[in-house]
């Protein structure tokens, strides 16, 4: 008789092993693999761009060849002004990447820090700060990315503020509530019962008692200013038009659509390819939190 | 509801007089004289002109309060490319936008609520994967090229619909059919970020109330379950999603943005995007206003039907 598994049986559970449960699923989670091979072959594309690619992206060596269709020396074809598409997607994702991790850093750094003042000071500066925050959450994000580009320079450096702007009310409405939350807590109590002041407990003790959360929002705002910062520059708003972005090579190609269909193909791909690899990882996180 | 409302009125006014106050103040937050801003051939007349219009050398809550009376007294001025009065391009270009949301919001409503119940009545199977796998994509799609690649292969390679516009230049058929032609793919593009929240927040809904005890007695006593599902399930899990129908509707008017553009879609979305790429800052004022306004009368609603809709929060 062939030996049976009985799935049923509980394993015996090893030391440590219920305290971070949490991290171990994660880092066990579909999502959350799928989403780090996927922005790992970003990354890899972003950091590779000039080992793999014989021209700069503004480059224009191929004018004999302008609209060429994709083939073995150009796999993504050649744009209007005779660059190749697959260099200028390359560099593009050093341009994504760039952009999106300033917006990000602008959104949780400011975030972070208005939304643990708010949770830890209330009274007045808590009530200015949360109403301002539920009248920004109110609006699309792209439209306050638009208003923000209404006052800045067109620039990729603009449109990493605009969204980093755009995307700071909900990073700061989420850290609040985790602050007012964690603040109740009977270790905060019992630090501030040994005379612990309220800005050194809510740095070194309810902070990082709230990293996962920072960490999930973090992810969540990549993917969102990835999408976003990509309207932006599709709208046209990035500034100079030979800067390799994703977003303002679809601009491009939307203008030669009838000539260079598979012009839009591949940077609208790349858009859905990144942002998809941030929301599973925010996925696979958040499910790590439950 | 009597309080409630109020109180509820009283915020709504209180929101518009500071999103006026901050659209006001956007004009003089970018560097230069607001007066050349605001006009197309800045003369020393016209100058001088619309100095005293505005009253820019009085103090600043004076100039708001002048504003406003413009506002009141229906100017918002003319567009500094154009020349076209702002209040006109509005009325023409909004009802468009209107159009376009709201058939966006049906599609989204009904895509949305049907993956939902479908995956949250196929918990754990391969066809909840594929639900969740789909919405999941949905949501990290960028709306224009989607557009884009629906006009490549619906309206170039197929041509089931036109490529762009309102209404073609010669319709062959009749105006209104012409019309819901050009609808439909705008629409659906513009569908599916809202239909992809949507499904989610109906799934993670719906799977909670199917454990309720209430379902269980449902079912011991012999409901199908299509009752089951759509008529005490989905009823009950009918909060959270007409929660998210306002903020949906946000969303929405943020992919018009983007929709409009691709499609060339004469609504306001593509009317601000030319604005704040021309710097024309009589139009952006005017169509933030629009749709500042917009969205807080539609937040202003959910909020009310979320009141009639929940028993624990009437008074």
């Amino acid at each position: 008789m062939k030996p049976t598994r009985n799935r049923e049986l509980p394993l015996p559970r090893r030391q440590g092993e219920s305290s971070d449960k949490g991290l171990r699923t994660a880092r066990r989670s579909v999502p959350t693999w799928m989403g780090m091979i996927m922005l790992g072959v970003v990354v890899t594309a972003a950091v590779l761009a000039p080992v793999l690619s014989k021209h700069g992206p503004q480059e224009q060596p191929f004018r004999e060849e302008i609209f060429a269709a994709p083939s073995w020396q150009h796999p993504l074809g050649v744009d209007g002004a005779g660059r190749d598409v697959s260099t200028r997607m390359l560099y593009g994702a050093r341009a994504t990447l760039g952009i999106v991790l300033g917006a990000t850093v602008i959104a949780v750094g400011c975030g972070v820090a208005l939304g643990a003042a708010a949770g830890t000071l209330r009274g007045v500066f808590d009530a200015v700060v949360g109403r301002g925050v539920d009248f920004l959450l109110a609006f699309p994000s792209i439209l306050l990315g638009l208003v923000a580009m209404t006052v800045l320079h067109p620039s990729p450096a603009s449109v990493a503020v605009a969204v980093g702007i755009a995307s700071l009310p909900t990073v700061v409405r989420q850290v609040r509530a985790a602050f007012v939350t964690e603040g109740a807590r009977d270790y905060v109590l019992a630090a501030r019962a040994i005379g612990a002041g309220r800005w050194r407990i809510a740095v070194r003790e309810v902070l990082p008692n709230c990293a996962g959360l920072i960490l999930v929002l973090t992810t969540l705002t990549l993917g969102g200013a990835a999408l976003e910062a990509a309207g932006l520059a599709f709208l046209g708003l990035s500034g100079q038009p030979d800067v390799a972005d994703w977003g303002m090579m679809l601009r491009e190609g939307q203008g030669a659509f009838r000539v260079a269909p598979w012009l839009c193909v591949a940077p609208g791909l790349a858009i859905t390819w990144s942002v998809l690899a941030f929301n599973l990882l925010s996925d696979g996180l958040r499910q790590r939190g439950r | 509801m009597r309080t409630f409302l109020l109180r509820r009125i009283g915020s709504l006014v209180l929101a518009l007089v500071v999103a006026s106050i901050a659209i006001f103040l956007l004009v003089r937050v970018v560097p230069g004289d607001p007066a050349r801003l605001l006009l197309k051939n800045p003369t020393p007349e016209k100058i001088a002109e619309i100095r005293a219009r505005l009253a820019l050398d009085r103090p600043l809550p004076v100039q708001y309060l002048i504003w406003l009376k413009n506002l009141f007294g229906g100017s918002l001025g003319e567009s500094v490319v154009t020349d076209r009065s702002v209040k006109e391009d509005l009325l023409r270009t909004w009802p468009a936008t209107m159009e376009l949301a709201f058939a966006a919001m049906l599609i989204a409503t009904a895509a949305g609520v049907w993956l939902g119940v479908f995956s949250a009545k196929n918990a754990g199977t391969w066809r909840d994967v594929l639900g969740t796998t789909a919405s999941l994509v949905g949501l990290s799609v960028p709306v224009f090229w989607l557009g884009l690649l629906a006009i490549l292969l619906f309206s170039l390679k197929l041509d089931w619909f036109p490529a762009g516009g309102w209404v073609s230049v010669v319709p062959t058929d009749a105006v209104w059919l012409d019309h819901l032609r050009h609808l439909v793919l705008p629409a659906l593009v513009l569908a599916t970020i809202p239909a992809a929240f949507v499904a989610r927040v109906t799934r993670t809904a719906m799977l909670e109330i199917l454990h309720k005890d209430f379902i269980r007695t449902a079912r011991a006593m012999g409901a199908t379950e299509r009752t089951l599902l759509y008529r005490h399930a989905l009823r009950a899990a009918l909060v959270p999603i007409v929660t998210m129908i306002g903020v949906e509707f946000a969303y929405l008017l943020g992919g018009a943005v983007l929709t409009e553009t691709v499609f060339a879609w004469p609504g306001i979305g593509r009317y601000i995007a030319t604005a704040v790429l021309a710097r024309d800052y009589p139009s952006i004022q005017g169509a933030l206003l629009v749709l500042v306004a917009l969205v807080m009368a539609v937040n202003f609603a959910v909020d009310i039907a979320h009141h009639l809709l929940d028993p624990k929060l009437r008074t």
